[in-house]
């Protein structure tokens, strides 16, 4: 089943005064699939993700997104600190709450529902934003560098959370992110967006689909450095290439 | 609270020992106790009650006034240029004003009763808050919350009372604070010409006919509700920031 939306980019441009950050920027995100975006930092990955989402408004090109149907997770906490973790997914879950109540029991994150997002670490924020994102089941989510904060053991959980999630009904996830080996891991696509030529100039298919025994696999840590190992050229070639 | 109260004792004390030595005179530097003591039986045997609720009535109103307004403005300012464009440059102009100079104006306006004196309590009342409040709702518009709002499209009342309002609530808590202090003021000001009741009248008149002690009773009445707004906003503002800022 695979409920996610396309997501298709064609000749984005984008500068601020003289600078041009993206220059005719072509992309297509298939259906359903995990893509993640690979590039240095200032090299316009989270331009493009407020583009697509419509919180910049673009200057030039086409973009083809369900826009009506799309969620964002940003890098940092951005619940509303004034209010408790259940009023903040109240708001914003357009009248889902039973779904939203149901996705909190399964994971167990009952107990911080009446806490104000100041009480809690930085991994469980991630994990309600990430959760958020997926209340209302929408076809296209986009992830700003969600895990880039967080320790690898949060990290590791994150990762689970969010394949468990998108395993659900399989919405589309554009993210993007600095981490290579994250990217290896998590996506379907990879793309790596240059800094030189300020397109996308590289585009790589990991696999088709995640498999269980990957989501599985997932909790140990070994598993995971073994399955990393067979991307050690692409690995090497992205390093080489973001350098 | 305590250290409150441990400060104003010493003042009360200092007071009193510098009469106890001669060093003021007690004739224009009446003893706080006396001046409390005068002060009760005011209130409960003269009219100083009546007197003070006239004024509270006139600032009950013109907050009624000035704090919704405010609001709405603040909103309309923040959320459209054009109506920013056409109001703003209106009130950086009008804010510096001395409020108690365009009180003569009032009066030929709105005539000596009671409308004048509210309308210059309520502009008073209305400059702090809305600039409290405009400062706060164009902070939080920059904040990435805002984005979130945009994103999961919040509905119009979500964004108004959930976003703004909750989101601005420290601001607006200290508009208020300084608000009703500064509408106090104005209350005063504008009972003390023009009025035949309110307690800037009873000062100015208590000092027309040199009832020095209840001049004193009377700033002290507007010391204690002066206070009274301050602590309560005070602790407000406190248990909001504790709470979740």
């Amino acid at each position: 089943m695979k409920l996610g939306s396309q997501l298709n980019i064609q000749d984005l441009s984008y500068s601020f005064g003289q600078t041009m950050i993206l220059d005719q920027l072509n992309l297509n995100v298939k259906e359903g699939s995990i893509h993640s975006l690979i590039g240095t930092t200032g090299v316009g990955k989270s331009l493009l993700l407020r583009l697509v989402s419509g919180l910049t408004q673009m200057q030039a090109g086409v973009i083809n997104a369900d826009t009506e149907n799309l969620s964002f997770v940003f890098q940092n906490n951005s619940f509303f600190s004034w209010l408790t973790i259940e009023k903040n997914l109240d708001l914003t879950s357009n009248q889902k709450t039973n779904e939203m109540h149901e996705l909190i029991r399964r994971f167990k994150l009952d107990e911080y529902l009446q806490l104000y997002p100041k009480f809690l670490s930085g991994g469980t924020v991630q994990k309600f934003n990430l959760l958020r994102a997926f209340i209302g089941k929408p076809k296209l989510i986009l992830m700003d560098e969600p895990y880039s904060h967080l320790d690898i053991i949060q990290r590791e959980d994150l990762y689970r959370f969010t394949l468990e999630l998108w395993n659900e009904y399989k919405p589309t996830i554009f993210f993007v992110t600095h981490d290579i080996d994250e990217a290896l891991y998590l996506s379907n696509h990879i793309s790596f967006l240059s800094k030189k030529s300020k397109k996308v100039a590289g585009e790589l298919k990991v696999k088709d689909d995640l498999p269980n025994a990957v989501l599985d696999s997932l909790v140990e840590h070994r598993a995971r450095e073994d399955y990393l190992k067979q991307f050690k050229f692409i690995h090497n070639w992205l390093t080489m290439d973001i350098n | 609270m305590k250290k409150t109260f441990v400060s104003l004792l010493t003042v009360v004390v200092l007071w009193h020992t510098l009469i106890f030595f001669n060093l003021i005179d007690s004739a224009f530097f009446p003893p706080p106790i006396l001046v409390i003591k005068n002060l009760i039986a005011l209130f409960f045997e003269d009219n100083l009650l009546s007197q003070l609720l006239y004024s509270l009535k006139r600032l009950l109103i013109a907050s009624l006034i000035a704090v919704p307004l405010a609001i709405l403005i603040a909103l309309l300012t923040t959320h459209d240029k054009k109506i920013d464009d056409s109001l703003n440059p209106i009130i950086a102009f009008t804010f510096p004003l001395p409020k108690v100079a365009i009180y003569p104006l009032l009066l030929l306006i709105f005539g000596i009763a009671d409308w004048s004196k509210i309308t210059l309590i309520s502009i008073g009342i209305f400059y702090i808050i809305y600039i409290n409040f405009r400062i706060a709702i164009r902070r939080l518009l920059d904040s990435q919350a805002c984005e979130i709002t945009k994103i999961y499209k919040l509905s119009r009342i979500d964004y108004f009372w959930n976003f703004i309002i909750k989101g601005c609530q420290v601001e607006l808590l200290t508009g208020f604070k300084l608000g009703f202090n500064y509408g106090l003021t104005l209350v005063v000001v504008s009972e003390t010409s023009t009025s035949n009741n309110g307690l800037g009248y009873f000062i100015w008149k208590s000092w027309d006919q040199f009832k020095i002690i209840n001049v004193y009773s009377g700033i002290f009445m507007l010391s204690i509700i002066g206070f009274i707004f301050y602590y309560i906003f005070e602790n407000l503002i406190e248990r909001t920031r504790h709470k979740f800022f």
